[in-house]
């Protein structure tokens, strides 16, 4: 593809950016924002941070917390109804990956009508979304960036992928600060996911060169990072790096897109409602098993940017080197290994596959992927 | 979908997030192509209820609808008499109806229907059967025709239709706007059809007022003029006439009846006076016509058909009184005749017999007048010379004219053409003018007594004109003179039949007699006889 295009909000970075949320919504033109959160964060003393933030820009504003994790379409109904109950005409995403696909689901509901899984797909949204501004609080999911919205269809047990560039936030707030409130479980596990994005979206079929830099940066700061980042809440350095390459990987992912891991995990993820970032930790080793012979070249340069010395390394071995070192990195932060620790059995295998196939995420994969091979993978990775 | 295309709608150039700029760019556009399709909208409701020239509304509505919708090509073909007629508005825009529906040879089964299915269809030019406007449709490269349907409340009005170059489909919005706007305009066109209707039928009920000779006036509740047509307007009397009608008006209102009247006016005229009243749907009366109608001449005729019913009374009694004397009479005269011849004239009888065949004469000559009033005689009809039969007349009273000093003045136009009818009975009209003015100027205390004839022809009539300078006639003796037995003369002298049975043989000629006279001063008669004798009279 000679052209390209690179998509992405206007990003405020840095420690104590959060405190930016009230004026930079104001900027957008809103008068009354709706802070879409999680009771986590809540705890965490973030949103009072947001809520002072919009006091003091004289921002009315009203909150929707009633939110779990893998949100649910209910979920957006409800955020939908404060929206319109409040009179409010903008939207303050603050949390994970859950609490920002759910600002922006309630977003495009406001605006574009219908029931969310009328959007489910790509490309599907026909009107404009009133103001986001995204804050992010882990290091993870890249949603404060992304044209992704990924929310679970409760009657089909599934979890919808929503892609369209109007889901892309129009002020992103990275702050490194929030990072330091999380537990080592969840900064492993959604520290995984930022390796994940990244890497599928280097091997992405559609990745190009911007989405490239950002890939690589992120890759090379979670291979160094990530398990300072996990061992110690207060390593300041670690946390800032781990934002930047969540940041990144999110840029690259939302413009290059992802790959088999995610189309798999979403299927996972959709039916059984298990985290994220820990199912991608446990099939990003064998999806990039399988994918490796449709780019031994990028898997080999993979290997390369996470600090492996593969001069002395055929593009192969240092493919399987890359993979080795994704297995090392997931032990060392305790992410679960295999399917069977988060409770998946045999039997549950059988319906994913399908579910794994119709994901848009599944495109972009470098390698076709057919039902048995899909089963096969699960099977492994039991 | 395929999976580039996918990829494509993910992370191509194309696809850009939705921005309200571009939304409210939209939606402005969206307003103004509302704002153009209501102006076009107004524009043809405006002109519901007035009289329109349809070709000039279309003119309009095409002109605006080029700014909303592309199209190439825009007819209308209405049905005239059940007839497709074709009237060209665009591209050229010229507005003539082609009547000439034969020669059009319309695809006319698309364009049933898409009447009968009341919603438009979009054909092919190529694939249409051969018509005349085919050609310039081609000659144009038309591709695709839209076949719009205009439908009245009631009634089919025709077809629209918009010709594209390109054989595009029309978009749905398009399409609902033309239904609509072909909805509204075929309205239009039958009630402008109707309103030229009303407006017809109005101007021929206002004809019809205006055309009435008789004057019709409307009056108002108050008693004043409303509305009349123009023999009222006309009419020089209008004034005395109104307010002698106010009694009537005022009854027919208080009434609510229809009432009549006879209203005299100056200078013998009489009409007659019709009162209608107006109601409205609450039969309360609002207003009243009044129907005047001029009875003078009808009444003057009426008089004159009296006058001739008497005549034809007298006449009759007449010939019989006649028949019956002349028996008796031949009796006396022939006897007398005899007995004076018998008898010497120094015999004091003598005197007594010459006396009773003297009055026998008498007798015979007012017998022959009477039947001569009646018609019992008649005479043939034959060409003769006026003034001939002047002379003759004159050739009988010259003596007794001059014995009596009265100087004639005869002026008798010389060129006068012979005329039809019976010499004798104009001759004896001619006398009966003569002895009259010498009875005129008998009593006349005038030292210079004149008669003067004149002859002359006026437009179709000879003039036989009697001039004396005698006693004149009264003026309201002037009527009667014509009756019968109206006399001024002494018993001896007339019967007072003269006149009567002149003016009898004068209009048995297709003539007639007038009289002016002035009392003191004279009299003149004017003797007029066609100068064409009817053919079948005789």
């Amino acid at each position: 593809m000679s052209i390209t295009k690179f998509v992405m909000p206007e990003v405020i970075f840095g420690k104590g950016s959060i405190e930016q949320a009230g004026e930079a919504c104001l900027r957008l033109g809103a008068k009354k924002a709706l802070i879409v959160s999680d009771s986590g964060v809540a705890n965490a003393g973030w949103l009072e941070i947001v809520i002072e933030s919009c006091q003091d820009a004289g921002l009315a504003f009203a909150t929707f917390i009633e939110m779990t994790t893998n949100p649910k379409d209910r979920e957006i109904e409800a955020g939908c109804l404060t929206f319109k109950e409040q009179e409010c005409d903008a939207i303050i995403g603050l949390g994970g990956g859950s609490a920002l696909d759910v600002a922006k689901g309630v977003a495009l509901l406001v605006t574009n009508g219908g029931i969310i899984s009328d959007y489910e797909g790509v490309d599907k949204v026909h009107s404009p979304l009133p103001p986001m501004v995204m804050i992010m609080t882990t290091a993870g999911s890249g949603s404060e960036v992304s044209q992704f919205s990924v929310i679970v269809d409760s009657f089909r047990e599934k979890k919808m992928t929503i892609i369209s560039k109007s889901l892309v936030p129009d002020i992103a707030i990275v702050d490194p600060g929030t990072l330091t409130t999380l537990g080592p479980d969840l900064t492993a596990a959604t520290g995984m996911d930022v390796l994940t994005h990244a890497i599928e979206s280097y091997v992405s079929i559609a990745a190009t060169p911007l989405t490239d830099v950002q890939a690589k940066n992120a890759l090379s700061i979670v291979a160094r990072h990530l398990r300072p980042s996990v061992a110690s809440r207060h390593n300041e350095e670690a946390k800032k790096a781990m934002a930047m390459a969540s940041l990144q990987a999110g840029l690259a992912f939302s413009n290059a897109i992802l790959g088999a891991a995610h189309a798999i995990s979403h299927a996972i993820g959709g039916k059984y409602l298990l985290p994220h970032g820990e199912i991608n930790a446990i099939l990003l080793p064998h999806v990039m098993e399988f994918n490796r012979i449709a780019s031994p070249r990028r898997f080999s340069e993979i290997a390369g940017i996470m600090g492996i010395d593969t001069r002395t390394l055929t593009e192969q071995e240092a493919g399987m080197a890359a993979i080795h070192f994704v297995r090392e990195l997931s032990q060392d932060i305790g992410a679960p290994n295999s399917l069977s620790d988060v409770g998946i059995t045999r039997e549950m295998i059988d319906p994913i596959g399908m579910t794994a196939l119709e994901d848009a995420c599944m495109i972009t994969n470098p390698r076709d992927m057919s039902l048995e091979q899909i089963n096969q993978l699960l099977l492994t990775a039991l | 979908m395929n999976k580039l295309e996918l990829i494509d709608l993910m992370t191509g150039v194309k696809s850009s997030k939705k921005t309200y700029y571009t939304e409210l760019k939209k939606t402005v556009d969206q307003l103004k192509k509302k704002n153009m399709q209501l102006e076009i909208m107004n524009d043809i409701t405006k002109n519901m209820n007035m009289d329109i020239d349809i070709q000039e509304i279309l003119r309009n509505v095409i002109a605006k609808l080029k700014q909303l919708i592309t199209f190439d090509d825009s007819h209308f073909v209405i049905l005239y008499e059940e007839e497709p007629a074709l009237l060209h508005i665009c591209p050229n825009g010229h507005c003539e109806l082609e009547m000439d529906a034969k020669n059009l040879l319309y695809p006319f089964q698309d364009f049933s229907s898409a009447l009968k299915e009341k919603q438009p269809i979009q054909v092919e030019v190529k694939r249409l059967p051969d018509f005349r406007e085919k050609e310039r449709l081609l000659s144009l490269e038309i591709e695709s025709l839209l076949l719009v349907p205009l439908y009245g409340k009631s009634k089919k009005i025709g077809i629209w239709t918009f010709g594209r170059k390109k054989k595009k489909t029309w978009p749905k919005d398009e399409l609902e706007f033309l239904e609509q706007l072909s909805n509204q305009l075929a309205l239009t066109l039958e009630n402008a059809q109707l309103y030229k209707e009303v407006l017809h039928s109005k101007q021929e009920w206002e004809d019809t007022f205006k055309a009435v000779e008789d004057m019709i006036i409307v009056f108002d509740h108050k008693g004043a003029v409303y509305q009349s047509n123009d023999s009222a307007r006309d009419f020089s009397d209008l004034v005395p006439l109104i307010e002698k009608s106010q009694n009537l008006i005022q009854d027919t209102f208080s009434f609510n009846k229809p009432g009549f009247q006879e209203i005299p006016l100056q200078h013998d005229t009489i009409l007659e006076m019709y009162a209608y009243p107006i109601q409205n749907k609450e039969h309360q009366v609002y207003g009243v016509i009044a129907y005047y109608k001029n009875v003078t001449e009808r009444r003057q005729m009426e008089v004159q058909l009296l006058h001739a019913g008497k005549l034809g009374a007298i006449g009759e009694m007449a010939a019989g009184i006649a028949h019956e004397l002349n028996s008796p009479l031949t009796a006396i005269l022939g006897n007398s005749q005899i007995l004076l011849r018998k008898t010497p004239q120094d015999n004091p009888d003598y005197m007594l017999l010459d006396d009773i065949k003297n009055c026998g004469d008498r007798c015979r000559q007012i017998v022959k007048s009477l039947l001569t009033f009646s018609r019992q005689d008649e005479y043939r009809f034959h060409y003769y010379s006026i003034n001939e039969a002047i002379h003759q007349v004159l050739n009988l009273l010259k003596y007794q004219l001059g014995k009596k000093q009265i100087s004639l003045h005869l002026s008798l136009q010389e060129d006068l053409p012979f005329i039809k009818g019976s010499q004798p009975q104009i001759e004896q009209i001619i006398i009966n003018l003569l002895l009259n003015a010498k009875d005129a100027l008998d009593e006349s205390e005038q030292t210079e007594k004149s008669i003067a004839i004149t002859t002359y022809s006026e437009n179709e009539f000879l003039v036989v004109q009697v001039t004396d300078n005698g006693t004149g006639i009264e003026q309201e003796r002037l009527p009667f003179i014509f009756h019968p037995f109206h006399t001024t003369k002494d018993r001896e002298k007339g019967t007072g039949l003269g006149l009567s049975v002149s003016l009898g043989i004068a209009k048995d000629h297709g003539g007639k007699i007038d009289v002016l006279s002035t009392p003191g001063q004279g009299s003149t008669f004017f003797l007029r006889l066609p100068l064409q004798a009817e053919e079948e009279r005789g």
